[in-house]
């Protein structure tokens, strides 16, 4: 799968389920977290979703707001383990 | 023999001071015999404690490396047999939390449950019995995840758990990031001389200037008895207790990680100036942040999880309220299985389900440009989190009936009587020089950025830190630090 299919599924459900703003304009480099968008506890729900949506698991200790604070971060976190 | 180890090695003694430089002179001496040499510094530093101490230890330390070898399955196929082994392992860490922390308490209250006579078993918990058996668990739990190979030595291992610095009261350190270290060529130059020195500047000012002058000025029967005082100075000497805490933990914190540096091996961050965060989310990501990493990955997150995929949604009332709740009542019985530390648990889990009730309802805006930290919105969010500490904060120290007391007495205002000015002076005094510090790392984002200033500066501060220790320890307030009770 392509980084860059990953990205859009993921803005998108990130902007509409966890910022309730479909229409936000969400930057692949815009903090997410550090910047109080979104707070830590949604990376749990970010990790549920990398279940459903790509069926891969992103384990506990990766979903921190160090490695995790931007869009580009997640995606390629994501693509990581859907390309091994 | 029994002269030497006739008392326990304090941190902010000189026998410490003196054990530290000869640990220091043969690691370097003898650079092939590294972890040998901190290994053997570490038991002789815990045997100093009490030789049972010890005992435990070596127990944890051999029943985890030996059950970490049985969880190693590749391509995460899990066999019940690697399932059973992670549970006995977990259990062996627990046990022995059980029995020396818990089983005292509870035969006392059985007891008293049953009229009899009130039963003490008298068990002395091994001092940091709480922090390494933490670490003995996520490292099983990592093996068992795949997230990390097991030690193959049992020497790296064994100081992993025992490493002195670290040993009384954490930080709470993980295996993934403690081991490599272990391998790696420890070169300290100059500037890693440098820093590591100012932090165990700074953590001797705030474990002996500032927490201990506030210390010496706490009135106990403030906190025996709240019902006896009126608002003002339950306020005052309350917000005194949580600078006294918070400087008694980020000193030690500060000072072993300084230490530590002196071997090369880093150690976590635990305090992250928590008085100025922006909220109860943003606080408990501050404050003894080892351990709330801990709780965040081996409770709050499978539990939060779990819980989302059976409801895969982030507004679904029990997501939202039942993960922190349980990870906060969890950190309470980690401190003590007493109720007021249940109340606390609870109490702070609830708040950071409300504080994330209300943020779904926040409209969503463009992120601010990033900007040096302000002095009033440090002030602000100072302010916020003192409002939180008296509301939430009281069963951390005090019994369930003397915090009901406290809360109540919060709307009972009256002439104070412990607010006399040479009473509050030093605590004044002592929370300006603590929010001096917490500011300067805040806006620099540097835990010793004092470094950075000329020369002169820097010897204007190193100055007055020995004048002050000169005359903190002349006080001779020997208080232990709090969090080693734990």
């Amino acid at each position: 799968m392509e980084i860059t299919e990953i990205k859009e599924k993921l803005r998108t459900f990130i902007c509409t389920e966890l910022l309730n703003n479909p229409d936000y304009p969400l930057q692949d480099d815009e903090p997410i977290i550090t910047s109080g968008l979104m707070d830590s506890f949604s990376l749990a729900q970010i990790g549920v979703f990398a279940e459903i949506e790509f069926s891969v698991y992103i384990p506990d200790a990766d979903l921190t707001v160090d490695a995790m604070d931007t869009l580009n971060q997640i995606a390629m976190r994501i693509a990581r383990e859907v390309n091994k | 023999m029994s002269e030497l180890f006739s008392s326990p090695i304090n941190i902010t003694s000189l026998p410490f001071a003196v054990f530290v430089i000869v640990t220091f002179l043969l690691y370097y001496a003898f650079p092939r015999q590294q972890v040998l040499i901190l290994l053997g510094a570490s038991y002789l530093f815990y045997l100093t404690w009490d030789w049972r101490f010890v005992l435990v230890l070596l127990l944890v330390t051999v029943s985890n490396y030996l059950i970490a070898h049985r969880l190693e399955y590749p391509h995460r196929a899990k066999s019940n047999l690697a399932k059973r082994f992670l549970w006995l392992g977990l259990s062996l860490n627990l046990l022995p939390l059980f029995l020396f922390k818990y089983l005292d308490y509870l035969a006392w209250q059985l007891s008293r449950m049953l009229t009899l006579p009130a039963i003490s078993l008298k068990i002395v918990l091994p001092i940091g019995l709480s922090f390494y058996i933490l670490q003995g668990i996520s490292y099983l739990l990592d093996v068992y995840q795949g997230q990390i190979a097991p030690s193959k030595r049992p020497t790296h291992f064994a100081l992993y758990l025992a490493y002195f610095p670290k040993l009384v009261s954490g930080p709470i350190e993980r295996a993934r990031t403690f081991l490599p270290q272990l391998t790696e060529k420890c070169i300290v130059d100059n500037q890693a001389l440098a820093q590591s020195l100012a932090r165990i500047a700074v953590g001797l000012v705030r474990k002996l200037v500032i927490a201990n002058a506030i210390l010496a000025s706490l009135p106990s029967s403030l906190f025996d008895s709240p019902a006896k005082f009126p608002a003002p100075d339950l306020i005052f000497w309350w917000i005194a207790f949580v600078f006294m805490i918070y400087n008694d933990f980020a000193g030690y914190t500060t000072l072993v990680r300084g230490v530590s540096g002196l071997f090369g091996i880093e150690l976590s961050e635990n305090f992250r100036q928590p008085f100025f965060a922006s909220g109860a989310l943003d606080l408990w990501n501050r404050w003894h942040i080892s351990l709330s990493q801990w709780l965040r990955d081996y409770v709050f997150l499978p539990l939060s999880r779990f819980m989302l995929r059976r409801k895969p949604s982030g507004k679904f009332l029990p997501n939202i309220i039942i993960p922190p709740v349980v990870t906060l009542l969890v950190s309470g019985l980690w401190h003590g299985i007493n109720p007021h530390f249940l109340l606390w648990g609870g109490l702070t889990g609830l708040a950071l389900a409300i504080e994330r009730l209300l943020s779904l309802k926040r409209p969503v805006v463009r992120a601010a440009t990033a900007h040096l930290p302000r002095l009033s919105t440090a002030l602000r969010h100072f302010a916020f989190i003192m409002l939180i500490a008296l509301i939430i904060g009281p069963p951390f120290r005090l019994e369930v009936p003397e915090t009901i007391s406290f809360w109540s007495h919060l709307f009972l205002w009256g002439p104070a009587t412990l607010l006399k000015v040479n009473k509050i002076l030093s605590p004044l005094l002592a929370f300006l020089l603590s929010l001096s510090l917490d500011w300067g790392q805040y806006r620099t984002q540097d835990d010793v950025f004092f470094l950075q200033w000329p020369r002169w500066a820097q010897s204007l501060v190193f100055a007055f830190v020995i004048l002050a220790l000169f005359l903190a320890t002349r006080a001779e307030v020997g208080a232990p630090f709090i969090y080693q009770e734990f």
